[in-house]
């Protein structure tokens, strides 16, 4: 199953953009409810200390290296991504899917096309939230600036007519303030023990110092782990990228979908597949027209795979952060509902 | 239709406006909100009121009708967007410098973006805010993003204006907006340009 964009839809998001932008541009900031609790981040990506030798490009020391088990996609462009805590300070994680980071941390992800920087976004924690940053590399990648607050467009080409976008500030509040937890990359299912990937697990950081307080019952990784199951990866990229807007705690829980997944998962249907399958989509775009978030057996009549098989700016979920489809995953969702999801029994669907 | 395939929305509903229905709340076609029990604040009612007839939310979301004196907002169908079954199929052409055009009714908006037609801002579950939270009406006003995070809101909404008015201007609108009469009407997705 595929959407094709057609020229008209590009025509139509290049339309938007240039609206929305030369709108912003005229604009003074804006003052309450701003990203970053108001405060703001340094001028040059090389004060806020990523590198030790911004020249050579030597991270510095104390500053680790980590990857989430289910990372974003972003039209397939490199993500390089670090973090550092204050001197001698962890993360609290006795609430294990609300850590706590200490004021000071940062966290960068450095995005790259074929070796050359793009972006580099930023947050730090600050005394009663996170401050939101990106820096913007120069053609020589000799420096990064931070980038305006409404963003920069066609930052750089990343495929045939597909440009990449540094998002604005409200766009990092759209993803990164759609649940509790500010921080996405960094939690107990993206750093589950024995997760398989690069860098440490909650096993190795709680061994570092780096995490402290969760629960025994996560700190022991499955014997022999073995490759995830479709299953698995299925939810797992729906927690990735889409459970920190869909989840029954933030500003769209009223929409009663819910992709995330959970450390401690309760006993029977998961919430991505006790909100979606056999369950009928409350809205519907040109693009996106199936009635069912997703039927069982049948990946065309799921509303849930039209969204993300297309990138028209009205349909496509993500709703931002992309203009690639994301091929290999629309592959594992398409096979994940057409053989793994069962229809609901007779029995169970007869229940009042 | 097994009763699984039913909208979430509808079974949600019926839970939620049950203590209702004996008050007479409700109309027979529009939804009213979960939270539509609780009582609004008076005086914030009538201060989203005010700001929302100065800042010309009417002119845009309530359809205009032919009145004795010509062309008038039809305040029976307040703020309830473009009507449904008012058809239209497509942008006119434009030369000479016109950049964009309003239908007779005034809530169907042609441009380079293709055709926009205003939003039901009324409480009704469905087809209005009524499933909104303040949080993301707020947040769809100060991002220009549907709901707060999803596809942008195209021209001539004038977010980028309206996303400079305070919390408490904001709060006060969405407040007045609750207290509205929910009225059913879907409007229309956008209709995106002609190619060429
Ligand atoms: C489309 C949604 C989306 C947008 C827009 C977005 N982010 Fe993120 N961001 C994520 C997700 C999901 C992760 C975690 C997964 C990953 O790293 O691949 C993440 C990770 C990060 C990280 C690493 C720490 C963490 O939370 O895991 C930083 C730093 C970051 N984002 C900053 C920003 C900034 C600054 C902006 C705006 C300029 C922004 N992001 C815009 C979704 C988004
Ligand atoms: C930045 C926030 C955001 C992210 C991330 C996001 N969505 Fe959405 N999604 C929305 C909003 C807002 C709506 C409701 C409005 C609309 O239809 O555009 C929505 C609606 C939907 C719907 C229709 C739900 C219904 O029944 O009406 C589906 C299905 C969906 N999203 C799937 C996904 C999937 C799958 C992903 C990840 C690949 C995803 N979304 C990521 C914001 C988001
Ligand atoms: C000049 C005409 C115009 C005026 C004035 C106007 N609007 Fe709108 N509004 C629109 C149009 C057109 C849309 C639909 C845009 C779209 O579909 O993307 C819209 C959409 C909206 C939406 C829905 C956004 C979403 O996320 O779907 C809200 C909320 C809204 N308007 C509120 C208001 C309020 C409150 C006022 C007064 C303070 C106002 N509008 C004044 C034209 C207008």
């Amino acid at each position: 199953m595929r959407f094709h964009l057609k020229n008209d839809l590009v025509r139509y998001s290049a339309a938007l953009s240039i609206l929305a932008t030369s709108a912003w541009a005229a604009l003074p900031a804006l003052g309450s409810g701003d990203p970053g609790e108001g405060q703001s981040a340094p001028a040059t990506l090389a004060e806020t200390g990523l590198y030790s030798d911004f020249a050579s490009r030597i991270v510095g020391e104390g500053i680790v290296a980590y990857q989430p088990r289910f990372p974003l996609w972003t039209d397939g462009l490199d993500k390089q991504r670090w973090m550092q805590l204050p001197a001698g300070a962890s993360i609290d994680a006795a609430s294990p899917e609300l850590w706590e980071f200490p004021v000071g941390t940062k966290l960068w992800k450095q995005f790259a096309l074929g070796g050359k920087p793009i972006e580099t976004r930023y947050m730090e924690r600050v005394e009663g939230g996170w401050v939101f940053a990106s820096y913007a590399w120069n053609e020589d990648a000799s420096a990064a600036t931070l980038a305006p607050r409404q963003g920069v467009r066609a930052a750089a080409e990343i495929a045939p007519g597909a440009r990449h976008d540094i998002p604005g500030s409200f766009d990092c509040a759209s993803c990164h303030r759609g649940q509790k937890q500010r921080v996405l990359g960094l939690g107990p299912v993206q750093l589950a023990a024995g997760r398989t990937g690069d860098g440490p697990d909650v096993v190795e950081l709680t061994r570092r110092g780096l995490l402290r307080g969760l629960p025994e019952r996560f700190l022991s990784a499955p014997a022999d782990p073995g490759p995830e199951s479709r299953e698995v990866l299925a939810r797992g990229y729906l927690h990735g990228n889409c459970g920190h807007c869909h989840n029954s705690e933030g500003p769209l829980a009223s929409l009663q979908l819910d992709l995330r997944m959970e450390i401690d998962e309760p006993a029977g249907e998961p919430a991505a597949i006790r909100t979606t399958s056999g369950i009928a989509a409350s809205t519907s775009a040109r693009s996106a027209p199936a009635a069912l978030r997703l039927d069982p057996g049948n990946p065309e009549g799921s509303q849930l795979l039209q969204r993300v098989g297309t990138r028209d700016p009205f349909a496509q979920m993500p709703p931002l952060g992309t203009r690639v489809v994301d091929e290999k995953a629309l592959e594992l969702l398409t096979a994940w509902v057409r053989h793994d999801l069962v229809q609901p029994t007779a029995a169970a669907s007869e229940t009042p | 239709m097994p009763n699984r395939l039913k909208p979430w929305f509808v079974v949600l509903l019926a839970a939620a406006t049950l203590p209702l229905l004996g008050a007479g709340g409700g109309t027979s076609t529009a939804k009213t909100p979960a939270d539509a029990s609780k009582a609004l604040d008076p005086a914030k009612v009538e201060r989203g009121r005010y700001l929302t007839t100065v800042m010309f939310c009417n002119d845009c979301h309530t359809p205009f009708k032919m009145g004795e004196n010509g062309p008038e907002p039809d305040m029976s169908r307040m703020l309830s967007g473009h009507p449904a079954s008012v058809k239209v199929t497509g942008a006119p052409a434009f030369d000479n410098g016109w950049a964009s055009a309003a239908n007779e009714t005034n809530t169907a908006w042609a441009g380079a973006w293709g055709v926009s037609f205003t939003a039901n801002l009324t409480p009704d579950v469905e087809t209005g805010l009524g499933a909104w939270s303040e949080d993301e009406f707020v947040a769809a006003v100060r991002s220009g993003r549907h709901r707060g995070r999803g596809r942008p809101i195209l021209p001539p909404m004038p977010w980028p204006f309206l996303s400079q008015a305070s919390d408490d201007d904001l709060s006060a609108i969405y407040t007045f907006l609750r207290s509205l009469p929910p009225i059913s009407n879907r409007v229309p997705d956008p209709i995106p340009p002609a190619a060429n």
